[in-house]
């Protein structure tokens, strides 16, 4: 016994650093359940504090941009308005799948590869996990924690994000992800090969999840990559003795698929007000989907 | 000591708040931020013990994830590079280095070979950026990206944290 501790006090450097890391891995471990952390959020709304009171200074810089910014969007909300006093269609129930509020991003970083966002409302203002989040030019993410005053974002420029969207004229599905470097355009993937896309086509949400609605701009496609032309790169001889053999032909036309590379309409680096798309029957689509 | 520990408060509110109120909104090609936080660590006062220089940097590595909104991955990061801080003045500076803190980390700079202080200053930004995006995606999968990562981002930390103490050491003259 008197040895060990005797090991403990000639090593205690070692011992301390030990245990500091394990409560600092702990931590990262249970990030996502932070707001249910009291002190956590109570640190935290600190933090968010001085940065919205220092966002204050930063915004005089950028008042004549946004002010260009509100009168372009006011000008598209006239425009959409007048089709809307138009009765369009008969059904109502359609029309009132989801209601949009408004708010305004106060902290925002591209730098990491887990890219969050933090806007200034929260469960006070009704907000609630797994919302989604758009800008006026297209999508930003979807809301992963809220504390009373403050909620965090999950960027669409985070390597774990997966979002459901189509290509607008041809209607093909696939899966939006992030590369983890270039914040201007993200890589949309599972669209096979077979299907006509060309670049300058349009990309929107696909509305597979309730969390977006359909029909949401996301941007257009700059470069169709096929998986084919990468695979001859590394093992093109592979696949020319695998056309050959008839059987297998069928099985590699399945397994081709295409990788498009979309360029972005919003440019994430200048967030300044986003929407919060909140969705009446997603409680009932989840319970038809088990 | 009561007065190392007045300069050791004032540098980790100056740092944290330069961190996170305007560096982490640099965006250097959009994704690279220099960590001038390192700073804090490079020039941290050798006389003070080990422990406490391992808890205040877990603390101040705290308090910068809370600018960042992550939890525990920065703290990590600079908890590694204080603990292995004593290691490296070692094998950097070898018999120049002394554990006890007479000399001052002026001293160190100011007094040593030019490849001497490059090796000292960028081996610890290294060792730093690797953790931090290590643990930042936690996976094997994305180990190329890391890699590339942290070697841009050292090198544009290497060049603003060197300014900096060159800046510190001018102004204390």
């Amino acid at each position: 016994m008197q040895q060990i501790i005797d090991f403990i006090i000639r090593k205690k450097d070692v011992v301390v650093y030990l245990i500091l890391l394990i409560l600092s891995l702990a931590l990262v471990f249970n990030s996502n359940y932070f707001h249910k952390s009291k002190v956590l959020i109570f640190s935290n709304s600190i933090a968010n504090y001085s940065t919205e009171n220092f966002n204050y200074l930063n915004e005089y810089f950028e008042l004549k941009k946004i002010n260009s910014n509100l009168l372009e969007e006011n000008l598209i909300l006239k425009n959409q308005l007048e089709k809307v006093n138009k009765p369009t269609s008969l059904d109502s129930l359609t029309n009132i799948n989801f209601s949009y509020k408004n708010a305004k991003v106060i902290s925002n970083n591209l730098s990491s590869f887990k890219n969050r966002l933090v806007i200034n409302k929260g469960i006070k203002d009704g907000l609630k996990n797994e919302m989604g989040v758009i800008s006026s030019d297209g999508i930003v993410g979807i809301i992963n924690s809220t504390s009373k005053n403050y909620s965090s974002i999950m960027s669409i420029l985070n390597i774990e994000m997966k979002i459901n969207a189509k290509v607008k004229r041809t209607e093909h599905f696939g899966t939006l992800e992030w590369d983890g470097f270039d914040t201007r355009h993200l890589t949309l993937n599972d669209i096979s090969e077979t299907a006509k896309i060309k670049v300058g086509d349009s990309i929107i949400t696909g509305g597979m999840s309730l969390i977006f609605p359909e029909g949401i701009n996301i941007g257009t496609v700059s470069k169709i990559i096929s998986q084919n032309e990468t695979h001859s790169n590394t093992k093109g001889r592979a696949i020319k003795i695998s056309v050959r053999d008839d059987s297998i032909i069928d099985y590699d036309i399945r397994e081709n698929y295409l990788n498009i590379e979309v360029k972005l309409h919003n440019d994430m680096s200048n967030l300044n007000n986003v929407y919060i798309i909140e969705s009446f029957n997603k409680k009932e689509f989840q319970k038809l989907k088990k | 000591m009561a007065s190392v520990y007045l300069l050791i408060l004032k540098r980790f509110i100056f740092f944290a708040l330069l961190q996170g109120l305007i560096f982490n909104n640099f965006d250097f090609y959009d994704i690279y931020d220099p960590y001038i936080c390192l700073v804090f660590i490079i020039t941290f006062p050798i006389k003070v013990d080990k422990i406490t220089f391992m808890i205040i940097s877990f603390i101040f590595g705290f308090a910068l994830d809370l600018y960042s909104n992550s939890l525990g991955i920065n703290a990590a990061a600079c908890l590694s590079i204080a603990f292995l801080r004593s290691y490296i003045l070692n094998f950097v500076f070898g018999s120049f280095y002394d554990p006890h803190g007479i000399k001052l980390i002026k001293n160190y700079v100011s007094e040593s070979t030019f490849s001497q202080k490059l090796l000292y200053i960028s081996s610890i930004i290294l060792i730093h950026h690797l953790v931090l995006f290590s643990l930042e995606t936690f996976s094997f999968e994305f180990i190329s990206l890391i890699m590339f990562k942290t070697l841009i981002t050292s090198l544009i930390s290497l060049i603003f944290c060197s300014t900096f103490i060159y800046i510190m050491i001018e102004n204390e003259k």
